[in-house]
């Protein structure tokens, strides 16, 4: 569909509500529909939030149309506005306590003998207040499914029925009455969880989307030598814009005119300024320190570094670890494990053991209500977006969360070296010199001249080193290259060709001027610390799969005191190494992402190093953007505490289920009580989910 | 008969609810099965049935259907 805006028209941004969304798929499938109209612009909708942020053209403003798509869908969306937001967290909060005390007048209004306001109390706080539950229990029980929502549906509108059948039935004078408040205890307690989890939820979200909202809307661009403000996501390449002192970077882009400091730690977590100059490359989201900045776009919004995160950290949320989804398997199962333990306790009670009707429905009330693991939906999806915020500040990302829990088993880990362990910046290591050749320094600067024509990274390297030693370049004729063999050119009269040496087993170049013949040796410098890998060895097995000759990889091997290496291995053969590791081991596989892909698919959890410009092609389960490979021992830190994080939430869901049941079938303990331990449960995952990962 | 395929987007109860309805709005359909793990959908129907129909009705819904190779 043709997407390509008027830049006269105005872009509007609306906020809807969105209600009915299950899962992040479910944001995911919005999302998908929005895009589909015409008018849309841009939508991002949040599940956690349950909202969406849709950017439409304003000329044709049709919001309805947009909202009956997302109806139509099986959705409930609804414009939001700033004031009725804050007016429904206000009420939100305010609902559960109001929920609470109205429960705990019927004991007096009965007392008071107020029974018919009692019972219209009671009935407004169940039927009413209570109405997502039994909307959600209806819904799944229509197609044979169910939910935590049955349980408490099922608990509370049971209570509310026993309530109102008469005392003769239940053989009990007046007693039933007091079911109304079992009832509607139920709900109190439930409604303040949940509203407790969605403070939480809304928390954590809105911190990590400040700087979404930081983000500038519109910006000016220079655009054929007019300018002219546009919506941010219109720019396209080669529009010129300015970045003031202070101002955030809106897109990504190469800095043209002036030099300044910018700060990329709403980003990358990476507070120490970095210096930009002619020619660099700024990244949108960082903020511009210092100087006034002249910067042209070089890759479209989409492309923006800041929006590949954004999207594969949404991509990342739909994802879920195995453990989630086989819980999902077990609540399938334990819903009517429970109705029918309910059932079974009061046959029992009731038939067998001969206690009064109104203990025994009391008993297997209590059993429905406590045995809700409700708690059991929220052990995962907090604590993952929690790891996904702290990810991201740290330098690395997960693109899918299904490998958390392959971590703790991982023992073998297996390094790409060309671009990962080591820099690809070649320092020279030796200049053989014939007899009466030229001058070291002239030779330099002759080589550098016609190097300065390649991008092999061995020839940037050169150019970079004479830079260094600041020898000016000179023009260079006649240049040719033939890739993979050479490259030679005429300076100042001379000629001079570079080729590979393939005479010697070490990287290095031979170069003939004037029938003279050069050798430079070059070693290519280590992007880890000769301890970082040493460290790691002593917790895992340690080696080293390049497709660098021999020489290079044993030297390097050598100077990080790695004993397992293996050199020369085409993508092929690497892919073949791992899979037969594999057969014995969990293998981690940290490589570039785009050579070594399928490698990298294959490993048990795959890691890429590339840089942020290459985001969105590379494959991988983690990816690192930035502070380099060392970041590894936060990967590992991050993933353990999360994992335990998710466990933990498991234990605590799980823990008040399985002690109170047998209580709740012995018949100590009451419903309210029940639904009191119910929302505790809930209140402890949360909590334990939002502390500092 | 019966008519297999894949929609890749398949993740929970609700697209399971949402896709045996839509499919099963349509009149020669018998039964519908969603099997969420393996985001399969199973059709059996009276008469052929016409897949790239079934394609526009989900994409409508927001799902792709990818037929088996």
């Amino acid at each position: 569909m043709n997407k390509v805006t008027q830049l006269s028209s105005q872009v509007k941004s609306i906020n809807l509500d969105i209600d009915g969304m299950t899962c992040a798929a479910c944001a995911a499938r919005i999302e998908r529909i929005l895009s589909k109209n015409e008018n849309v612009l841009d939508a991002s909708v949040s599940f956690p939030l349950k909202s969406a942020i849709v950017d439409i053209s304003d000329e044709n403003n049709n919001l309805e149309e947009i909202i009956k798509s997302v109806n139509k869908i099986g959705y409930k969306a609804k414009e939001a506005s700033g004031e009725v937001e804050d007016k429904k967290i206000k009420l939100k909060l305010l609902l559960p306590i109001i929920s609470l005390i109205m429960t705990l007048s019927l004991k007096y209004l009965f007392e008071a003998g107020y029974d018919s306001l009692a019972y219209i109390v009671g009935f407004f706080v169940v039927l009413y207040l209570g109405r997502n539950f039994h909307i959600s229990a209806y819904k799944k029980i229509k197609s044979f499914d169910f939910n935590m929502d049955t349980l408490i549906s099922l608990g509370s509108l049971s209570s509310l029925l026993i309530s109102i059948l008469p005392a003769q039935l239940v053989s009990s004078a007046g007693e039933n009455k007091m079911f109304l408040d079992t009832g509607a205890f139920i709900i109190s307690f439930l409604l303040i969880g949940k509203s407790v989890e969605d403070r939480v939820i809304e928390e954590s979200v809105r911190t990590s989307e400040s700087i979404k909202s930081r983000m500038p809307k519109t910006l000016i661009v220079k655009r054929s030598g007019e300018n002219i403000e546009i919506p941010t996501k219109d720019v396209q390449v080669e529009d010129i814009f300015t970045v003031l002192a202070g101002q955030l970077i809106p897109v990504d882009g190469e800095v043209i005119r002036g030099e300044t400091t910018v700060d990329e730690s709403l980003l990358t977590g990476e507070s120490i300024p970095l210096p930009k100059n002619m020619g660099d490359k700024v990244v949108g989201g960082s903020i511009n320190l210092q100087g006034s900045l002249e910067v042209e776009v070089k890759e479209s919004y989409q492309k923006s570094t800041y929006n590949i995160i954004e999207d594969l950290i949404r991509k990342a949320q739909g994802t879920k670890p195995e453990i989630q989804k086989s819980l999902d398997k077990i609540t399938q199962f334990f819903v009517p494990t429970v109705l029918l333990i309910s059932f079974s306790t009061f046959l029992y009670k009731y038939f067998i053991q001969d206690i009064v009707l109104i203990e025994a429905l009391k008993n297997s009330i209590a059993v429905l209500v406590i045995a809700c693991p409700c708690a059991l939906g929220l052990a995962t999806p907090i604590v993952l977006f929690k790891t996904a915020t702290k990810s991201k500040i740290s330098g690395f990302l997960f693109k899918n969360f299904d490998i958390l829990q392959k971590f703790g088993d991982i023992n073998t880990m297996i390094f790409d070296k060309t671009g990962t362990l080591s820099s690809g910046i070649f320092r020279i290591s030796k200049i053989e010199m014939p007899v009466e050749g030229i001058p070291e320094e002239m030779f330099l600067q002759l080589v550098a001249s016609v190097e300065n024509f390649s991008q092999h990274p061995i020839a940037r390297s050169i150019v970079y080193q004479a830079e260094v030693r600041e020898i000016t370049l000179l023009s260079a004729q006649d240049v040719k290259e033939e890739s993979g063999v050479g490259i030679e050119g005429v300076v100042e009269g001379q000629h001079i060709k570079i080729q590979k040496n393939d005479a010697s087993k070490e990287s290095s170049l031979k170069i003939t001027i004037d029938e003279k013949i050069y050798i430079i040796y070059l070693e290519e410098e280590s992007a880890v610390s000769t301890g970082f890998l040493g460290e790691l060895k002593s917790k895992k097995e340690i080696i080293i799969l390049s497709g660098d000759k021999q020489i290079n990889v044993k030297k390097f091997a050598e100077n990080h005191n790695i004993d397992e290496y293996h050199s020369g291995k085409s993508p092929e053969e690497k892919l073949e190494f791992i899979k037969n590791k594999q057969k014995s081991n969990q293998v981690i596989f940290i490589g570039d992402g785009i050579n070594d892909s399928p490698s990298i698919k294959q490993a048990d959890v795959g890691v890429t190093t590339s840089s942020s410009s290459q985001i969105a092609q590379v494959s991988g389960d983690i990816l690192i953007h930035k502070g380099g490979l060392e970041t590894i021992n936060k990967i590992f830190k991050l993933s353990k505490k999360s994992k335990l994080r998710i466990y933990q939430n498991l234990f605590l869901a799980f823990i008040y289920n399985t002690l109170m049941i047998p209580i709740a079938v012995i018949g100590i303990i009451t419903p309210n009580l029940a639904a009191l331990a119910m929302a505790l449960s809930s209140i402890s995952v949360v909590i334990n989910s939002s502390r500092k990962l | 008969m019966e008519t297999k395929f894949t929609v890749p987007e398949i993740s929970c109860g609700h697209c399971k609810e949402t896709i045996e309805s839509t499919v099963g709005s349509i009149e020669s359909v018998l039964s519908v099965t969603v099997d969420i793990d393996q985001k399969s959908v199973d059709v059996k129907s009276t008469s052929d049935l016409d897949l790239s129909l079934i394609s526009e009705m989900l994409d409508e819904q927001g799902y792709t259907v990818v037929q088996p190779s």
